[in-house]
């Protein structure tokens, strides 16, 4: 059985990078469900009202790091959230693509491993080309489709990121491997019930 | 439709996350009814 879960995505957010590194531990279990995500990136600033390249305070960025380190993921969280919306133009013009999931390793890594910030000038470009793959080096920012997408998952209910679709029932955050897999697994049990009936 | 379950792990003070025993009994017990009301197999 094939179950593909909409999952709403910030390149900018740690927690993201987050959920990111868990599904990937999981991919095993997840593979055995029938389960995929179909990661779709928004601009959580236009939910949010958060200000363009705010200063993250630092009790919530304590708090990040903390929820980060009980998940075992180590992350160099950025100083302020990083416009993410030229990494997200290339993630929609490969949706379905083999390179899609590589393009997300590679923003991610750079942000959360090597420390870069994707917004200045020349570094989308550079990550591109490290993936030597067919992606537009320097593609126009395609901020209607960004929005668009965000504006499907502030309908859908998003008020945050992550956030997994389970049918009807937007589910945000990254949660312990063992409630991620209950909530994956209940979720297909159900599905299938559902499509046997 | 708010989003079920984001609101308990994050932001609202200091001593938040999964080590903090209040918000963990209190996130747990929201993911049971969360389970039981609308994901039932």
């Amino acid at each position: 059985m094939n179950i593909e879960i909409p999952l709403y995505f910030d390149f900018s957010s740690t927690l993201c990078y987050v959920a990111h590194r868990v599904l990937q531990r999981l991919d095993p279990e997840i593979r055995d469900l029938g389960i995929s995500f179909d990661w779709r990136p928004i601009d959580l600033v236009r939910i949010t009202g958060w200000p363009r390249n705010f200063v993250v305070d630092k009790p919530r960025r304590k708090d990040i790091l903390r929820i980060a380190s009980d998940l075992g993921i180590a992350a160099r969280m950025p100083a302020r959230w990083i416009d993410s919306r030229a990494a997200h133009t290339i993630h929609l013009s490969l949706r379905g693509a083999v390179v899609e999931a590589a393009w997300r390793e590679r923003v991610w890594s750079a942000i959360f491993e090597e420390g870069r910030l994707i917004d200045e000038p020349g570094e989308i470009e550079r990550l591109s080309r490290d993936l030597r793959a067919d992606i537009p080096s320097a593609p126009r920012r395609n901020d209607d489709a960004i929005d668009a997408m965000t504006r499907e998952a502030h309908i859908a209910g998003a008020t945050g990121v992550p956030t997994f679709m389970f049918g009807e029932w937007p589910v945000g955050g990254i949660q312990e491997d063992h409630t991620m897999l209950t909530l994956l697994q209940r979720f297909a049990r159900k599905t299938e019930r559902e499509r046997d009936s | 439709m708010r989003c079920v379950i984001h609101d308990l792990m994050i932001f609202d003070d200091e001593i938040h996350g999964l080590r903090n025993e209040k918000y963990r009994l209190e996130f747990y017990s929201r993911l049971i009814d969360f389970l039981d009301q609308h994901m039932k197999p």
